[in-house]
């Protein structure tokens, strides 16, 4: 491996995954809270999948893999230091056989995990005490009123991307001047990753929300209406699922996708209220996000949504169980669901082709009911 | 009354002290047989088709006892205290029944210690179902803990005699509901004994003792409780054995990164890696049996 520059001083070089567009909020965190310079991660290509699936156990679920392509380009690039984040499900242990990996292809990198567990206890929030202990241990000088401020800002950053991001979905299909959209949404993004206070930030999202909600569209009263639920890495990260909002976008489609980090983020640790929205399909923990999961999709079905879209990586075991459910759910409200299963082998011309499958039945199914 | 209870998942961790609490309170049990094609075949049928084969077998288990009992016994238990979990499946078990046989009557009780729901109270709960008052379930419990403590104990005691004896021993890394079931690991350990190799197990190790030994390489980062009490029993007899053979059945999420891992990490003894789905041929995984055989027997020859 080839000696670069960054790798000689001993400054310290960190790389989070690629987690859709959260990339200002992760830097936020680790720039302000640790002092780390933050590298992004190269931009996920087929190589990226390719490296991820080589060094992987094949029986692993596709953000391992993915995760782990993106951290022997990161290396290969001068990152030094690898963060991951962990809080749900086996997250927690990524890191150890990451490292493990790393270190035997001869990387030399130091391997840091966040949050790696985070119970829900009594269903309370864990525990933005739990976080800061876990950054402190990591950064001894982080003093409490510091992490405070700098998470509000965070929070308030990820409600206002991730309000005006669902804004966005459910117009971007019926925008007048294609790319509008988009261009406001991006030049928000690279505002909102500099902001110093939660004022500054209220200051930028004003703007772009009036800017956002202005913005010139042709919408019929009631335009069909797609659901995408699932795990919410592949949900997020457009990459891991074919992209499939985007090909959506383009057929008049309004997408209700309302997992994103703020209200998951939310949602998971009040368990009590996700199986009362459930009607009585769950009755307890099914693991990680799944419980959102039905959620959502009895809370779209009730509103009288036209089709539902299931994604998850391959092996992912708490939305296996959440299928089951959701099968019945589907039977007994008469609303279509199609389940997607990603890995690294999944060819987006044959997403495409069930997508397109899926979209002429519901129109379908719209025409004749 | 007649409770099913299904040979499969959490069955194979604590049968001992289910079987015994029912004894004790005098309610009639059937436990369902071994593993068997027509319960797989069930299982594959009424299973989504990307579900781990252990879950599958489980679904087979509660279709089988459907109508040869009244109540089928489906306990799920999410974690034994802080950074102690059980898997997403064995937590996801019950909704799984429910949803996919909406038609069997299911007695369970729910175990999470971090919402102040102790096993105890658990089996408070299932005597209260049964029509028994609070006093009765709990004798009924702690005879029936007592007897199973010592069940186990004696297995570990058998154990280490085991691994301090003489002759070839390999060492099985698999969770109990794979490494014992007849359509899983059973077959595999069969093919060793049969073979003049002495088996011995990870999981059967003093819970304490195995928390410590893996807490002394991980701290407590492993809060999989199956899986950390099993390194744990990887740690103590690793250098008793010649052999490690690693089961898991496709796909399980911790077994994905742990055996991994131990491939990685475990550079002094031979390990083979058996992954077993519902669709494996046993003529291929004899053979590499055989080949593993060879290896653990021409490297004693060596030394």
């Amino acid at each position: 491996m080839e000696i670069t520059e960054n790798m000689k001083t001993t400054e310290k070089i960190a790389c989070v995954p690629t987690a859709g567009d959260y990339g200002i909020i992760t830097d936020m965190l680790i720039q302000r809270c640790l002092g780390y310079k933050t590298m992004p991660c190269p931009p996920m290509t087929k190589r990226t999948l390719e490296l991820g699936a080589r060094y992987s156990p094949d029986m692993i679920c596709t953000p391992f893999k993915i995760s782990l392509g993106n951290f022997i380009e990161a290396a290969e690039n001068g990152a030094n230091v690898i963060i991951m984040l962990g809080i749900v499900c086996r997250l927690g242990f990524f890191d150890i056989l990451q490292k493990q990996i790393l270190d035997d292809l001869g990387y030399d990198c130091e391997m840091l995990i966040l949050f790696d567990y985070l119970p829900t206890v009594s269903g309370e929030f864990p525990t933005i005490n739990n976080m800061y202990e876990c950054l402190r241990a990591i950064n001894p000088d982080l003093t409490k009123e510091k992490f405070y401020s700098i998470f509000e800002i965070m929070a308030k950053v990820t409600f206002d991307k991730d309000y005006l991001a669902d804004f966005m979905r459910r117009n971007i299909a019926f925008e007048v001047h294609k790319g509008e959209y988009e261009k406001h949404y991006n030049d928000y993004l690279q505002e909102a990753g500099n902001v110093q206070s939660v004022i500054e930030a209220e200051e930028i999202f004003a703007k772009y929300k009036e800017k956002i909600e202005s913005v010139a569209i042709n919408k019929p009263e009631k335009p069909i209406q797609i659901g995408i639920i699932g795990e919410i890495y592949v949900v997020i990260e457009p990459f891991a699922n074919c992209n499939i909002e985007k090909w959506l976008a383009k057929r008049k489609v309004e997408i209700i996708r309302p997992s994103d980090w703020s209200s998951t983020g939310v949602a998971i640790w009040s368990l009590p209220e996700l199986i009362k929205n459930s009607g009585g399909y769950v009755n307890y923990n099914i693991g990680s996000t799944a419980n959102d999961v039905i959620a959502q999709a009895h809370q779209m079905m009730k509103g009288g949504i036209d089709g539902i879209i299931h994604v998850k990586p391959a092996s992912c075991s708490p939305e296996i169980t959440g299928m089951s459910i959701l099968q019945n759910m589907s039977r007994d409200y008469n609303i279509p669901i199609m389940y997607l299963t990603f890995d690294t082998g999944t060819s987006e011309t044959g997403v495409h082709t069930r997508l397109e499958a899926f979209y002429d039945m519901v129109t379908m199914k719209r025409e004749r009911d | 009354m007649k409770i099913g209870i299904p040979r499969a998942l959490l069955y194979y961790f604590h049968h001992d002290l289910w079987l015994n609490f029912f004894k004790n309170l005098n309610i009639e049990t059937i436990v369902s047989p071994e593993t068997n094609k027509a319960i797989v075949e069930m299982g594959v049928n009424n299973s989504i088709d990307e579900a781990c084969f252990s879950s599958k077998i489980f679904i087979g288990h509660v279709g089988y006892l459907q109508d040869k009992c009244n109540v089928v016994f489906v306990p799920r238990i999410e974690n034994t205290g802080i950074r102690e979990e059980y898997c997403t499946r064995i937590f996801g078990v019950y909704d799984l029944v429910r949803n996919t046989f909406p038609n069997v009557k299911c007695l369970h009780a729910d175990v999470n210690y971090l919402y102040g729901k102790s096993e105890p109270g658990a089996f408070i709960e299932i005597g209260e179902a049964l029509g028994k008052d609070k006093s009765e379930s709990l004798e009924a419990y702690n005879n029936a803990l007592l007897t199973a403590n010592s069940i186990k104990e004696a297995k570990i005691l058998q154990q280490e005699k085991l691994l301090n004896s003489n002759g070839t021993k390999i060492l099985i890394f698999a969770h109990a509901y794979n490494s014992y079931d007849a359509a899983v690991g059973k077959e595999i350990t069969d093919f060793f004994i049969d073979n003049n190799i002495k088996v011995a197990y990870a999981d059967v190790i003093n819970e304490k003792e195995a928390q410590l030994l893996t807490q002394k390489s991980y701290g407590k980062r492993i809060y999989c409780r199956v899986t950390a009490q099993q390194i744990g029993g990887i740690k103590k007899y690793k250098d008793n054995v010649d052999g490690i053979v690693i089961i898991s059945t496709f796909p399980c999420g911790p077994d994905a990164i742990f055996s991994e891992l131990l491939i990685r990490q475990i550079k002094d003894k031979p390990i083979l890696n058996i992954v077993i789905d519902e669709l494996d041929s046993k003529a291929g995984i004899q053979t590499r049996m055989e080949s593993f055989i060879d290896i653990i027997n021409n490297r004693e020859v060596k030394h």
